[in-house]
């Protein structure tokens, strides 16, 4: 007989544990959910996680999902041989950078990449002689298509070759976001056009303050 | 080449528009040729076209003396990807006004047969008018976004 008060008393405790943890769980969620509009264009929660691709750096050297682990990355496909978007886009992050210099941590230490998806113009010497034109800390990387592939599938970026009057005198449609991957390689936005350096700087600050503040 | 662009640069606004031409209207403010970065082999030009004259301006060419061709083109962005069109003729009504700028429309001048303009120096562009008379200018480059 004293055994069924207990055992009820026991259910009683564990359901109202049961129901503390749901609430707080729930608090915590819509919390979070509630936070989110704060950061537009934010790619939260569960954002795409960068995975494993191997490409030919400017340098000639292996550029692997490695060079991107430990520091904030702002990465941008397009081709040398681009006359609008691709130049225009890389003189915004280059001004970018310069108003991030000191007081961020993609300005103190974070990079610029350059992924040219027209390997056949774009030697690794070539890439490196752009660039650096833009800033000589920009990083340049292309690989053939396959390895190119293997960073392009992951972040839904396309790109097409485009005939022109010659042999050489091609154009290249491409995808033009610029992602922002964070050091532990998860992709947290794509900045569509049009670029913008002040508009970049304010999402790039406070995607980092999101990602500070969520530790 | 790039020596006597930049000192008969004052030459080319002399010279600009013929008596009585398909151009008469054409007003070109603002206009700049991004600085080409190192191998590039087009450049963009940028610019502001307004039309001050009574009848329908319909610019049909844009080409440059240093350059093997040129066009006008348009970025046009869709689902996030860009991709280049070709713009054989740019009409402008009486009063309206075009801008020629990054990621949108602008001139293209392709497969350089000079040395390329650094930033502050001057290229000669020319604008085509109904086939008939062309509009030439200096246009400085620029070191920009």
């Amino acid at each position: 007989m004293p055994i069924a008060p207990t055992r009820s008393r026991t259910n009683a405790f564990l359901a109202l544990a049961a129901f503390v943890a749901l609430a707080a769980g729930l608090l915590l969620a819509v919390w979070k959910l509630g936070r989110q509009p704060e950061v537009p264009g934010l790619l939260w929660p569960d954002p795409p996680q960068l995975g494993h691709f191997a490409l030919t750096g400017d340098d000639g050297e292996p550029l692997t999902e490695a060079d991107l682990r430990g520091r904030w990355t702002l990465l941008f496909f397009g081709f040398t041989h681009c006359p609008d978007v691709c130049p225009s886009t890389l003189a915004v992050l280059k001004q970018v950078k310069q108003r991030m210099a000191t007081d961020s941590a993609f300005g103190r230490e974070g990079q610029v990449l350059f992924v040219s998806v027209d390997p056949a113009r774009d030697t690794p010497e070539a890439l490196a002689r752009y660039v650096k034109y833009f800033d000589p800390r920009f990083r340049g990387a292309t690989g053939d298509d396959d390895a190119l592939y293997g960073l392009t599938r992951q972040l839904g970026v396309i790109y097409a070759k485009v005939p022109g009057s010659g042999e050489n005198d091609y154009s290249m449609d491409h995808t033009a976001s610029i992602f922002v991957v964070d050091p532990s390689l998860r992709v947290l936005s794509a900045i569509g056009l049009p670029h913008d350096a002040a508009d970049i700087t304010a999402r790039v600050r406070a995607i980092e303050a999101f990602v500070e503040d969520e530790r | 080449m790039r020596l006597a662009l930049r000192r008969f640069a004052f030459l080319y606004v002399v010279a600009a528009g013929s008596a009585a031409s398909a151009c008469d209207g054409l007003a070109i403010t603002d206009a700049w040729i991004r600085e080409p970065p190192p191998g590039a082999n087009a450049v963009a030009a940028y610019m502001t076209l307004a039309n001050h004259g009574d009848e329908t301006l319909v610019l049909d060419a844009l080409t440059s003396p240093g350059f093997a061709h040129g066009m006008l083109h348009e970025t046009v962005a869709q689902d996030g990807r860009v991709r280049m069109r070709h713009v054989p003729r740019l009409s402008l009504a009486p009063g309206e006004r075009v801008q020629l700028a990054p990621g949108a429309l602008h001139g293209m001048l392709m497969q350089p047969t000079a040395a390329l303009p650094r930033a502050g120096e001057h290229v000669e562009l020319v604008l085509g008018c109904s086939g008939k008379s062309t509009r030439v200018m200096a246009i400085v480059a620029r070191d920009a976004p």
